[in-house]
């Protein structure tokens, strides 16, 4: 049974090491995929996907949340703040 | 029930804060257009804002403190004097 394999169960690593538009090594049938960065980009670093403009909240609520960006309101209340996603 | 003066200042700390969120999108982002946009807007909201809440309940900075005819600034009632606020 391929580890890689079971979609089913894919946690946020399993879903970032399956991005469609990952390409095995060159030359070599290495199931491990290339990820989703381009080709150029140094390994061994941490990226953080850059922040795109998004309908934002209005701003009385923005004040409460603590940020106008939906996206950026990630309350730490001890479980996912995201359903499903990450 | 919030007080009249109370909503007022509520919307000047919430429009202040949309230009602070803005700014510090904008430091990383400064060509978007959306971004630019929405700092124009809430900018003019903000100085609207406080426009009208000093004009009403004195100046809410040094800068706003009208000083034609006296020293508004220490004669409108400080933050901490709760009855006021």
């Amino acid at each position: 049974m391929d580890i890689l394999d079971n979609s089913a169960a894919k946690g946020l690593l399993g879903r970032i090491l399956d991005a469609e538009d990952a390409a095995p090594c060159e030359g070599m049938n290495c199931p491990m995929p290339q990820g989703a960065f381009p080709k150029e980009t140094p390994v061994g670093m941490a990226y953080v996907p850059f922040q795109k403009w998004e309908k934002p909240y209005d701003c009385d609520a923005g004040l409460s949340r603590g940020t106008i960006f939906p996206s950026l309101d990630k309350p730490f209340i001890g479980e996912e703040a995201v359903r499903h996603g990450y | 029930m919030a007080t009249e003066k109370q909503r007022l200042m509520r919307k000047v700390q919430a429009e202040q804060f949309a230009v602070v969120e803005a700014n510090l999108y904008l430091d990383s982002h400064p060509t978007c257009r959306n971004g630019l946009e929405y700092f124009e807007t809430h900018k003019a909201a903000y100085e609207a804002a406080v426009k009208e809440y000093e004009e009403k309940y004195g100046p809410i900075t040094l800068a706003g403190a009208d000083c034609s005819k006296r020293w508004e600034w220490t004669s409108t009632p400080f933050p901490w004097e709760r009855g006021e606020s």
